[in-house]
């Protein structure tokens, strides 16, 4: 099992009667909520939480791509990746991802991975995602052009990645008359490719026919089961063989001495990353035409909830989260691994309103008391 | 006048360059065009009221209904050109020409480009022009209750329209007429910036027919409209908000009618 420790640097100091007074965190949140002061301390403190990761023995450490929203402070997660690249010195930077759709600049992304690659030495993943829905509201881009684009940009990026000579671009959505990227990436061909995604089948067998590493969303184990499941039948019918390192678990993880104290400090901070964090009005979630009908069926006739209903029983329940003591979550997780047949786990362990001790209490002790518990032979090879 | 039962409906599919397109036909009389609005294709009680003095042809936009979603359509001045062929196809030279909100703008672009070829035109709370300072009311992040107060002024006119659940099926489809409505109209937001320059070129008689009340394309548009097509008249419809031909059928059919004649 590899172990990544993934960030969504949330700003949790929201007025106490948030939830009565605003339908969504993200889109339409006014940034007068937003204290610089308090945020630029954030900054620092989430940046400390990454880079603490590598010393308690993570492989990896993740940011993502989040815009006008109170739950990621990440609208350029190149930034951030670029200080983990200085302030770190083995593990795997990954940036999960780019957004690549609600981007009118492939080209610019390229470069800033393509540098980023060579500042690190070769410790870049690329994760390359469509951008949740409201996202189109934020950047003005069609929503149904997301899956086009996406495709489209993926292309161009990884061919101005592995071309030695310039080159044109006459796409449908983009084009350049000069394409020449420098630097080129470290790694050769190009940085390893990640696809975070809600496992929609389009996009499973899109990262199966590439041959890229699936990186589930928050969900419930059942649902995250059947996206494993669908990414390995889109795996299978393509003749890809899949190791289960191609196959990544996406969870907000919290470790302490006892599961009843686990469950006791873990529970605020759970509820708010759901309830209030990800709280968002229904219409902003899903634009139309961002979802394909077939995709749509699915999800209507399968009664999913909305995170901001869930209950932290719900949440426990569900799997959405993984939360107890050093052995119960090695006993979870290592059941889930066999159950799942997950390789990578990406776990967010500053989850909501966490304060800076508790996030690095909960990184240390994940580091010291539960990866050793795996075999970690592969990992360190 | 007064809603009668409903007519005869035919249905057709027309073979165009970019795919086929389901046009509904009923009535006798001279050729009426009608574009529908986003609320979607589906024959309306106002539309037997035209029916009995015109043959009324309705295309469905691709994307929604039954009729598909096609490369290289990508906003209303497209649309525009496949109107242009599919009149071709019906072998109409000549059309009254009637758009409704999504419709309206398709219209003004068709006659905008043909002008000719349309003996009379009407616009309904047409969307399609730029006004940055009043732009158009942003429907997709509308809920249902929003949506209503926006479309409708009589409320509990709303409230009966929209009563009951609907299905899984219905959800779908109406989200993917949406959708298709997304993909002519998100960016530029329901407007062609270079539109309203070209109206002047429109020599045709032209009615624009506006709801007092509109929520989602305010009034001012349908001053612009009318000031910009160099023979038009406004008329604003008392009591109605976006959809009068719904929530004033017999009013606004009326006036029609009567600039029709």
């Amino acid at each position: 099992m590899y172990f990544n420790c993934f960030h969504l640097m949330p700003y949790p100091h929201l007025p106490a009667d948030f939830q009565e007074n605003y339908e969504s965190a993200s889109l339409d949140i006014p940034n007068a909520l937003y204290d610089p002061k308090v945020g630029s301390t954030l900054y620092a403190d989430y940046i400390d939480e990454l880079v603490s990761a590598e010393a308690a023995g993570f492989d990896g450490v993740c940011v993502n791509e989040h815009h006008s929203s109170a739950y990621g402070l990440m609208p350029s997660p190149n930034l951030i990746a670029a200080a983990l690249v200085q302030r770190t010195e083995r593990v795997k930077i990954a940036v999960l991802g780019n957004a690549l759709p609600v981007r009118d600049h492939p080209l610019r992304i390229a470069e800033e991975i393509a540098m980023r690659d060579n500042m690190s030495k070769g410790r870049i993943i690329s994760g390359f995602v469509r951008g949740i829905g409201y996202e189109y509201y934020a950047q003005g881009i069609t929503p149904t052009h997301s899956r086009e684009r996406f495709e489209e940009a993926h292309d161009l990026i990884v061919k101005a990645w592995t071309e030695t000579e310039p080159f044109q671009w006459y796409g449908k959505h983009y084009e350049f008359r000069y394409v020449n990227v420098w630097p080129r990436p470290y790694q050769d061909p190009h940085p390893p490719i990640w696809v975070p995604g809600s496992g929609s089948y389009e996009s499973v067998k899109w990262a199966a026919q590439h041959g890229y590493t699936f990186l589930s969303v928050f969900a419930p184990t059942r649902v995250q089961k059947m996206w494993f499941d669908s990414f390995r039948k889109a795996a299978d019918e393509v003749d890809r063989e899949l190791t289960s390192e191609q196959i990544g678990l996406s969870i907000p993880t919290f470790v302490a001495e006892t599961d009843e104290e686990a469950h006791r400090r873990a529970r605020v901070h759970m509820e708010w990353l759901f309830q209030i964090g990800l709280r968002i009005k229904r219409e902003y979630y899903f634009p139309p035409g961002y979802t394909s009908k077939a995709s749509l069926t699915n999800m209507l006739k399968s009664g999913a909830k909305q995170f901001a209903h869930l209950s932290y029983d719900d949440l426990v329940k569900d799997g959405y989260i993984l939360v107890g003591s050093s052995n119960t979550v090695a006993e979870k997780l290592h059941a889930m691994g066999e159950d799942l047949g997950f390789g990578q786990l990406t776990a967010t362990m500053q989850v909501g309103s966490m304060g800076h001790r508790e996030a690095l209490e909960n990184i240390a002790r994940f580091g010291a008391e539960v990866i050793p518990l795996f075999d970690r032979a592969e990992a360190s090879a | 006048m007064t809603i009668t039962d409903s007519v005869q409906v035919e249905v057709t599919w027309i073979e165009t360059t970019w795919g086929r397109i389901r046009v509904q036909s009923a009535g006798s009389g001279p050729a009426l065009l009608y574009l529908h609005p986003a609320a979607g294709s589906s024959w309306r009680p106002f539309l037997d009221l035209l029916a009995q003095d015109y043959r009324v042809h309705v295309p469905e936009h691709p994307g929604f209904g039954e009729t598909e979603l096609y490369d290289g359509l990508d906003d209303p001045h497209d649309l525009a050109f496949l109107y242009l062929e599919l009149l071709d196809a019906l072998d109409l030279e000549s059309v009254i020409l009637v758009g409704s909100s999504f419709g309206g703008w398709i219209a003004a672009e068709l006659a905008s480009i043909a002008h000719r070829r349309f003996p009379k035109l009407v616009l309904i709370d047409a969307v399609g022009l730029r006004i940055p300072e009043n732009p158009v009311a942003d429907t997709f992040a509308m809920n249902q209750a929003e949506t209503a107060a926006a479309l409708f002024h009589d409320q509990e006119f709303a409230a009966r329209l929209f009563a009951g659940e609907p299905t899984v099926e219905q959800i779908v489809q109406m989200t993917s007429d949406k959708a298709a409505l997304a993909h002519y109209s998100w960016k530029p937001f329901f407007n062609n910036p270079k539109l309203e320059a070209r109206l002047h070129r429109i020599g045709t008689p032209t009615l624009v027919l506006w709801g007092q009340y509109d929520g989602v394309v305010a009034l001012v548009h349908g001053e612009r409209y009318a000031a910009a097509i160099p023979n038009a008249r406004l008329e604003v419809i008392a009591d109605a908000a976006h959809s009068p031909l719904l929530e004033k059928p017999a009013e606004t059919i009326a006036l029609v009618t009567q600039f029709l004649r």
